[in-house]
């Protein structure tokens, strides 16, 4: 078969669905490596499937998570050693050219392993390092660049700083916005917010002529850093900024709980 | 669904090989509702489901370095772990859900029924939409995809030809395609 009767044989959706024999597995598997378009075709199944167990989830209660958290914390793997019995060996006279010619080649032998070992070692080492240095630049460079960003807003010669103060019942909660005078951009510092409960997200509103008008969602985790500079909604005149804390999801048209407010 | 923050598979992969737990927070964020959704399907019993779902999670951080993105998608692996749990604990605990099911001439319309209680839980819309699919072709997704149940198995259970079985599969995966692509 080539690459489109494979894609359009209806075997790559069954192997999705888990529903072929091993042998059909074994050739769908080999296809994969072999055509692009095939591996492209199976992911893109597997896609949707997934998109399909999302709409039926059903979110689980907040322990869940705690216990797995303290469970992965608490693990410590003990290996555990096997005690093999010694099994007492017959023994055999053996003429003296194949006692040295064995001895030399399990010397041989040893030395092989010793140096196998002392390698492969380097580059397991090797091949971690790299992993994690990977990582590691990438985390560096997201937060050199998110430092930049914050640098960049808060030193603009335009940005006049208004800092929102928490409401009586959360007097603890505070932000910061930057307004840019010249071109009506807002930014908003939400890193003194308290962290919104699971299921809850900040939106951001401006007060115009009165009335809350939404700014849009506040994300306060960016991979898993707080954030601590996001462009918001321009508006045009507006009085006062407020955040008020929301269902998670799509922008509410009036704010249900307020957090911090300040004008402008 | 929450968009706050968005790792790419790649990236979370490789984050989860090292055992960093910030990207297993994500994972977990991500991935739980619709695992949980998978398991109550099967036990349908809220507190048993996360109990598995818990176990689940544990054994998805244990055994991360079994998984080979050669293979097939991230979710696409911890449905398997998570699916063979489920069904692993329903044997041991002796539940008789599943010959329930597979005796009841019915079924058709019993798993109408299962659908309603999970929609109560719905968090996203999408599910209706998802009823453009017909009945039997989402059976078939369903009894497959989350149960794990072979072809001649879900042949057996809804009384349908195996050759219908195979059509009505890729039908149903054409249709959700238009809808969840």
């Amino acid at each position: 078969m080539n690459e489109q009767e494979i894609i359009s044989s209806g075997l790559l959706e069954l192997y999705v669905m888990g529903n072929t024999t091993a042998e059909e597995t074994l050739n769908v598997e080999a296809w994969a490596k072999l055509y692009p378009d095939v591996a492209t075709e199976i992911a893109a199944i597997q896609r949707v499937m997934e998109n399909y167990a999302q709409a039926t989830a059903i979110t689980p209660a907040a322990k869940v998570k705690e216990n797995i958290f303290k469970a992965i914390q608490t693990d410590t793997a003990s290996a555990i050693t096997k005690n093999k019995e010694a099994v007492a060996a017959k023994v055999y006279s053996i003429s003296p050219f194949w006692k040295y010619a064995a001895a030399a080649s399990i010397a041989l032998l040893i030395g092989s392993i010793i140096f196998n070992y002392a390698f492969y070692n380097k580059y397991q080492s090797a091949s971690n390092d790299l992993v994690a240095t990977r990582t590691e630049l990438q985390k560096q460079k997201d937060l050199a660049e998110s430092m930049h960003n914050y640098m960049k807003i808060t030193g603009d010669k335009n940005a006049m700083s208004v800092s929102l103060k928490g409401m009586p019942d959360v007097p603890e909660a505070a932000a910061r916005i930057y307004w840019m005078q010249d071109s009506h951009e807002v930014y908003i510092d939400p890193s003194n917010l308290p962290e919104a409960p699971e299921g809850m997200q900040y939106q951001f509103w401006a007060i115009v002529d009165g009335k809350p008008v939404s700014g849009g969602m506040i994300n306060t985790l960016k991979d898993g850093r707080v954030v601590h500079v996001q462009k918001m909604k321009a508006f045009g005149n507006a009085q006062a900024f407020a955040v008020s804390l929301e269902k998670a999801g799509p922008e509410k048209s009036a704010p249900s709980h307020v957090f911090v407010m300040g004008n402008l | 669904m929450p968009e706050i923050i968005k790792y790419s598979e790649e990236i979370l992969v490789v984050q989860l090989q090292s055992k960093d737990q910030q990207a297993f927070s994500y994972l977990y964020d991500n991935y739980s509702g619709a695992l949980n959704g998978v398991i109550y399907r099967l036990v349908e019993d809220k507190e048993l489901a996360e109990d598995i779902l818990q176990e689940a999670f544990i054994k998805i951080w244990n055994n991360f370095s079994h998984y080979d993105p050669g293979k097939g998608r991230l979710f696409t692996w911890m449905l398997n772990i998570t699916r063979n749990l489920t069904i692993d604990t329903l044997r041991s605990k002796g539940y008789k859900k599943q010959s329930k099911i597979s005796n009841d001439a019915n079924s058709v319309s019993n798993f109408a029924e299962d659908n309603k209680i999970a929609e109560r839980f719905d968090a996203i819309g999408i599910r209706k939409q998802l009823a453009n699919l017909k009945p039997e072709q989402r059976i078939v997704i369903d009894l497959a995809y989350f149960n794990g149940y072979t072809q001649d198995e879900i042949s057996k259970e809804t009384g349908v030809p195996l050759g219908t079985v195979k059509t009505r599969m890729r039908s149903a995966i054409l249709e959700l395609r238009k809808i969840l692509e």
